[in-house]
């Protein structure tokens, strides 16, 4: 989209972008004082630290293991590769947000408080996660492989090599 | 790395931009909302009515950055090869934009995670959650202006243009496209209608993935702290508790919990509305707050600062504006839904304001000061 992927000499950029860039630093500005005027409270060491993991962590770990799934669902035959995606992103989103549930201190936070985590969240993940993958089989099980699949004359997709050059 | 899913398209990557983009808006927005009224501004008073007000305004805001988790990543995967692009920037506009995106994703992931271990009351994290939450949104929000003045033409060009209709590929590609965003709404939803099931509460057996479940406590009803954990149980229950209602009044009351007991002639349905985004409607009878400033002839005053048996803590006390301590509404409750109020509710009495953040419904309360 930049133009850099595929090669081309220097990303356009439109006449709203300097002007844009100016407000968006005159913003970021104020984010920054505010961040370092409330030093106490916000601790802009451990803030910056934080930042910098979840980017890392981030760009490390959670894309490449994105990557590596979206290239092992290429690899379904074309009647399986939707609907395993779908019921993949619902699930790995679900687990995400459930996560600090199993991870987390919360109910000993306050110990004798019943309305913190009230929700049994072990059985909450399987009310979503069994439907999902009950509906990608069916689905997988009840269509003719995909015209994606047919594309490829075989299982799986042809690479598209020249596919992402045209834009 | 050559070819990519279809999913990583300028188009696909442009949708999901959109998407984000509102999401991240409303967030922004009902985020500074709540801050205004918590901190207030000289230049805004904020009203009592519409009695709701709060409760959607900090709703959408959990809603909105919750189903900003499945986008955002979803986002990030239909550009994550560009990454690695070399060399790192081909002019001046290209390092500025790519150097916004260290605020911009690196800020955008730390508020939907800080946000998220938030509402789920764990902190593994040093820095306070509030503030530190409150100023990464500038920095964030001023990324994503840098972002948006880079990518509002490229994203219009990928949906709209001319060239779009002919980048959008073979039609095998585009409906493969149009499945992975679909799939990625239907993930987003998944986890907005079960948040949603916090605040609206004929939804509320959908809340299953949210931490909070708005009937889930004594006498139905959430508590945040309870009496025991802010070390309130024993002044709450002392025979010799008297609510003051002191400065600027011509005559200041001492009141106990059977003078209190009956003055409470009033009844309001009010919701309570968390600052983390879960509310539930109830039923309260109690004292205007307004009857006892008459009482206590309280002369023209600009606020009403309320303070708890509760003696430490952000949230020890709260200060009603004038067009709250003025509302009918706006009681010192003694009841909950029929009952008795519960101590972990703020038994002898609690304030009930309507358009007020639960926060600030301040319990166990000790005295109002009029100013």
């Amino acid at each position: 989209m930049t133009g850099a992927a595929d090669g081309s000499p220097r990303p356009a950029y439109g006449r709203g972008f300097w002007p844009a860039a100016a407000a968006g630093g005159l913003v970021m500005a104020f984010g920054g004082w505010g961040l370092l005027g409330h030093a106490e409270a916000t601790m802009p060491a451990a803030w910056a630290r934080w930042l910098a993991a979840a980017l890392l962590i981030h760009d490390l770990l959670v894309a490449p293991a994105l990557l590596a799934a979206g290239w092992l669902v290429g690899r379904l035959s074309g009647r399986w590769r939707a609907p395993v995606r779908a019921a993949l992103l619902v699930s790995a989103t679900v687990v995400l947000v459930t996560l600090p549930a199993f991870w987390g201190d919360g109910r000993a936070t306050q110990p004798g408080n019943a309305s913190l985590l009230p929700n049994h969240y072990g059985r909450s993940l399987l009310l979503v996660l069994a439907p999902a993958w009950a509906v990608a089989v069916l689905a997988a099980t009840r269509r003719r492989a995909t015209p994606l699949g047919r594309l490829g004359g075989g299982g799986r997709p042809r690479r598209r090599a020249g596919g992402r050059r045209g834009g | 790395m050559t070819g990519g899913s279809p999913a990583q398209h300028p188009r696909a990557t442009a949708a999901l931009g959109v998407a984000l983009g509102v999401a991240f808006t409303v967030c922004f927005v009902t985020g500074l909302i709540s801050d205004l009224i918590q901190e207030p501004r000289a230049w805004l008073t904020w009203p009592a009515r519409p009695r709701d007000l709060y409760r959607w305004t900090q709703g959408a805001h959990l809603v909105s950055g919750i189903v900003s988790i499945p986008l955002l990543l979803a986002k990030l995967f239909t550009v994550s090869r560009k990454l690695w692009v070399w060399p790192p920037a081909r002019g001046l506009a290209h390092a500025v934009e790519r150097l916004a995106l260290v605020p911009l994703v690196g800020g955008s992931l730390l508020l939907l995670l800080t946000g998220l271990l938030n509402v789920f009351y764990w902190y593994p994290f040093p820095f306070s959650f509030t503030t530190t939450h409150y100023w990464t949104a500038w920095i964030t929000v001023g990324a994503l202006l840098v972002h948006l003045g880079a990518k509002l033409p490229v994203a219009r060009a990928a949906l709209r243009g001319p060239a779009a209709a002919a980048s959008a590929g073979p039609d095998a590609l585009a409906q493969d496209r149009r499945r992975f965003l679909a799939t990625v709404g239907v993930a987003a939803g998944i986890v907005g209608v079960s948040y949603l099931g916090s605040i609206v509460s004929p939804l509320r057996a959908l809340a299953v993935l949210a931490p909070r479940r708005s009937d889930a406590g004594p006498q139905g009803l959430p508590v945040n702290k309870t009496a025991a954990d802010v070390e309130v149980v024993e002044a709450a229950r002392d025979p010799a508790y008297r609510l003051q209602v002191i400065g600027a009044v011509d005559r200041p009351l001492h009141l106990g919990l059977a003078e209190l007991r009956a003055r409470a002639n009033r009844e309001a349905d009010l919701p309570i509305a968390c600052v983390e985004g879960w509310s539930v409607g109830a039923r309260w009878r109690g004292v205007p707050v307004r009857a006892l400033l008459a009482e206590a002839g309280a002369g023209p005053f600009t606020q009403v600062v309320v303070r708890s048996l509760q003696r430490q803590g952000p949230y020890a006390g709260s200060v009603l504006n004038r067009p709250h301590a003025m509302d009918p509404d706006t009681l010192l409750a003694l009841d909950l839904n029929g009952a008795p109020l519960h101590l972990d509710h703020g038994f002898p009495v609690r304030l009930i304001a309507p358009n007020n953040p639960g926060v600030m419904q301040t319990k166990w309360v000790r005295s109002l000061e009029v100013r």
